[in-house]
């Protein structure tokens, strides 16, 4: 979405797909849904899991390290 | 000298994600072991072509907590899988042609696996570690 990073607030857990489709900046993610990997915490998830405020959320396109 | 990390002081050299160019011997002195009978040292360095185009660097980011958490696991799991002790030090930012933007050394009892761990350790950095190419810089 063109930028590193941005903080969020949800004043309760929330799914990670309900935190896509309510947050415009990150709205498109949902139609590229196999275009990245979401971690939480630094951790890969595969599932639509729930986040909590705090948690570190990254959407992360192929690796190309090497 | 000393890099800032993530990681609890032991596992620094294991894994090192810096900007500052790489050095072989380093990562091969952390893997020497009066039991290791083979040491396999793999750089990968930056080519002169890309897609066919000459370039003078490559741009390398990471995602950086999480890349040194998971090059950490791979470096675990290798000791796991051959008994092998692994250092795996990638270069970020510019990194010019003939430079080396990862090394990886490994030592184990035998050549055989040490060769087939540094072979796996190399795979498992390309495909789990949030680490990109974000540019090439073209040749002036």
């Amino acid at each position: 979405m063109g930028r590193r990073e941005m903080a969020l607030a949800p004043t309760e857990p929330v799914r990670l797909s309900d935190l896509l489709s309510g947050t415009p900046e990150l709205s498109p993610l949902l139609r590229h849904r196999g275009a990245y990997k979401v971690a939480v915490n630094h951790s890969f998830v595969e599932t639509d899991t729930e986040v909590h405020h705090g948690d570190e959320v990254a959407f992360l396109p192929p690796f190309s390290g090497g | 000298m000393k890099w800032p990390s993530s990681l609890p002081s032991a596992a620094a050299e294991a894994v090192l994600l810096t900007e500052e160019a790489l050095d072989a011997s380093r990562a091969a002195a952390f893997v020497e072991d009066a039991e290791h009978g083979a040491v396999v040292v793999f750089e990968g360095r930056v080519r002169g072509t890309e897609k066919g185009a000459p370039i003078a660097a490559i741009f390398y980011d990471a995602y950086r907590g999480m890349a040194e958490k998971e090059l950490l696991a791979v470096v675990r799991e290798a000791d796991e899988k051959w008994r092998a002790r692994a250092a795996v030090h990638h270069r970020l930012g510019r990194v010019a042609v003939n430079e080396a933007s990862l090394v990886v050394a490994v030592g184990a009892g035998h050549r055989a696996e040490a060769f087939e761990a540094c072979r796996w350790i190399v795979d498992a950095v390309k495909s789990r570690a949030p680490l990109w190419k974000i540019s090439f810089e073209a040749l002036p």
